[in-house]
């Protein structure tokens, strides 16, 4: 990728992140609210340690979301089901956890990342395989197994795995020997304050090597090839040979299996027990995560640090505002898509006025 | 009623009278659950607590809602953080995160709702719900002309539960011989904010010859009041009074005096006399009651009124004991 490649690319999202920001703080002025406190609640998403622990642990989820959408979207498939796939991974660790609770950590940890992956990936499968030997629409699919596949993990929590003693819709408490360890760990043993008291844990570590193996299946292995030749024409792949159906079954698989993973970073590293109603929507951010990075897995990383901080940063406007709910931070997000969706549209013209401009 | 309790009026009076006498400003922190300051119900007898006292004790008030449930424990430590001297947590979800944030700020007080904790910074405020639930079960019983009345609870847990037991008990101390009917809306957090499926059930129960139904359901219980609208029979609202909502159509509300609670907690700190400690507010303490306004006087007689006033007195002499479903969950 040469430099003016990269600029093309950064440019888009820069300018809409910039353009949103600013309707954000006119719609704060027109409200008679300082456009300050954006930027106040902004920063203090990531200038300490405290918030940018929160920020961190919002990050996770959408990295792995992001990455299961995108995925999809370069194979030419629509992955709606995320959030469908990342509560049956959630229920998969707590199922083993609680079926096997004397485990060693350095057998536990693995096993419960394996069954998320596992769980979900099945549940993606099943999108797949509709989509591939059914000619089902996967937009449909995808967003009925969602209903299905949450209600089913209701069930889990509310019935099999409930902890009878508490109110609150939860399962039981996982063993010590699964929890994955916060960083607040990591800079406690070096002397550090760093993250003390944020959820953020290792899991983060586990997502950003996900999106760099993501980067190197697409762009570097045949298979990755494969499902990018699907994506941008399916007649022409089949044509030479590629096989739609395989691919399309793969490409939910894998989709589902990195969904499925948010579940160690909200069972196995955070909560310790699942929570009815944990995820708020982190499959449908992930959405939004994929278009902002246009589909690159290391832009996801960024995006997905960028929804994190909005995320979070809600939670400081309450603070900081007497007049503005945390319903901005919706707002913003739904301006970004726009700006994202619409951005090449509007890039082409900039690109166009500027080359005019040097010609003439 | 609780409006007119004796130290806000007399704080009120102060207020009035020595507008010089100014206190240094309290800062309160309030944090609502989910539901917000707009369900008509739980959180919003929480919010209106937190206004009076504002209103009338001159404090400074932030309230809160969370976004999800992750973000609970964030906010109360950012309170914590920014030095509020006084928290309000609102609701049984946030238990777990007053439990950590407390002990990482031991001198900070928080009042907990609906929830214990045994952390001494920590005023956990809980209510005897049977208490309230019996004598609202005892108006069902005797306002209904087809021995038959109703019961549909918000989310099935063993708090509705308890709402359940002591109305049924209360029903059945009137009318040995009436019959209950139970639905629940839902077992997931969603049954709170439901009114349409609510409105279902109410309307299935009312055509089995139901024409009483109570409902602790939350925001659900608006669709309750809907069906007894349309179907010209009588609903009992629940936590805040919610007889002005169809007026006429409301029997009653069974009253869980969040507001009241709230209000003395603050009202405490502003004297430096808070009071960490689990706090079960019953019939006898004011904490539970029932709502009687101008919008169902007319559906209460005086022999009701009388009835269920020697109800009480037998009840504070210990000859009615209201069935706790916590204690038989226990026996289990």
């Amino acid at each position: 990728m040469n430099r003016r490649h990269l600029f093309q690319v950064l440019l888009g999202p820069g300018l809409a992140i910039l353009i949103s920001a600013l309707l954000t703080a006119g719609i704060l002025l027109a409200f008679g609210e300082s456009p300050a406190i954006l930027w106040e609640a902004f920063t203090s998403t990531f200038f300490n340690g405290f918030g940018l622990g929160y920020t961190l642990f919002y990050t996770t989820p959408l990295i792995l979301t992001g990455l299961s959408v995108a995925l999809c979207f370069h194979a030419g498939l629509f992955n709606i089901g995320a959030e469908g796939q990342l509560h049956f991974g959630a229920a998969a660790i707590i199922g083993i956890a609680l079926l096997f609770p004397h485990l060693p950590p350095f057998v536990a940890i693995p096993l419960g990342m394996l069954s998320s992956i596992v769980a979900g990936g099945v549940w993606g499968w099943i999108a797949g395989f509709l989509k591939a030997k059914r000619g089902s629409h996967e937009v449909i699919v995808t967003i009925l197994l969602n209903f299905i596949g949450i209600t089913f993990v209701n069930y889990l929590i509310l019935y099999p795995f409930k902890n009878t003693q508490v109110q609150n819709p939860e399962t039981l408490a996982i063993s010590k020997s699964y929890f994955v360890p916060p960083l607040s760990d990591i800079s406690a043993f070096f002397g550090s304050e760093l993250f003390r008291t944020t959820p953020v844990n290792c899991t983060l570590f586990l997502s950003v090597i996900f999106a760099v193996i993501c980067h190197f299946f697409l762009f570097k292995t045949v298979q990755g090839y494969e499902l990018r030749a699907l994506g941008q024409n399916a007649s022409a792949a089949r044509f030479n040979g590629i096989s739609l159906t395989r691919n399309t079954m793969i490409a939910f698989t894998l989709a589902g299996a990195l969904a499925g993973l948010v579940g160690v970073n909200e069972v196995m590293g955070f909560q310790h027990k699942l929570i009815e109603g944990f995820s708020p929507q982190y499959g449908f951010t992930g959405i939004a995560v994929a278009l902002m990075a246009r589909n690159n897995p290391i832009g996801i990383v960024l995006a997905a640090f960028l929804f994190g901080a909005i995320h979070n940063g809600a939670r400081e406007i309450e603070f900081l505002s007497e007049r503005i709910s945390k319903e901005i931070s919706i707002v913003m997000e739904a301006l970004l898509i726009i700006l994202i969706a619409g951005h090449q549209f509007f890039i082409a013209k900039i690109i166009h006025f500027f080359k005019r401009g040097s010609r003439d | 009623m609780s409006f007119f309790h004796p130290f806000i009026i007399l704080s009120a009076l102060l207020l009035t009278l020595l507008p010089s006498l100014s206190f240094p400003q309290l800062k309160v922190g309030l944090a609502l659950d989910k539901g917000g300051r707009d369900d008509k119900s739980f959180n919003a007898a929480a919010f209106k607590g937190a206004t009076e006292a504002k209103e009338k004790l001159g404090i400074t008030l932030k309230t809160v809602e969370s976004s999800d449930d992750i973000s609970l424990e964030p906010t109360l430590r950012t309170f914590a953080q920014k030095g509020y001297p006084l928290v309000v947590a609102v609701g049984f979800v946030q238990k777990d995160a007053v439990e950590k944030v407390s002990q990482e700020f031991p001198k900070t007080h928080f009042v907990l709702i609906d929830s214990t904790t045994p952390s001494p910074n920590v005023r956990s405020i809980v209510f005897k719900e049977h208490e309230g639930s019996f004598l609202v079960g005892a108006l069902a019983a005797m306002a209904s002309k087809t021995q038959k009345v109703g019961f549909v609870g918000g989310m099935d847990i063993p708090m509705i539960r308890r709402f359940q037991m002591g109305y049924e008990a209360g029903v059945k101390h009137i009318n040995p011989k009436a019959k209950v009917i139970n639905n629940y809306i839902g077992s997931t957090s969603d049954a709170w904010r439901n009114p349409s499926k609510a409105k279902e059930l109410a309307l299935s129960q009312y055509n089995k010859g139901v024409d009483v139904i109570f409902s602790p359901a939350g925001a659900s219980g608006l669709g309750v009041f809907d069906a007894a609208e349309q179907s010209n029979k009588l609903a009992i609202g629940c936590d805040s009074n919610q007889n002005w909502v169809k007026p006429g159509k409301i029997l009653t509300s069974m009253l869980k005096k969040v507001d009241v609670a709230v209000y003395q907690a603050i009202e405490l700190e502003t004297r430096n006399a808070f009071q960490g400690g689990i706090f079960d507010l019953g019939l006898s303490d004011n904490g539970v009651g029932y709502s009687l306004d101008e919008f169902n006087r007319s559906l209460i007689s005086k022999e009701m009124e009388n009835k269920i006033n020697s109800i009480k007195t037998e009840m504070a002499q210990q000859k009615i004991v209201v069935p706790d479903y916590y204690i038989q969950m226990k026996k289990n």
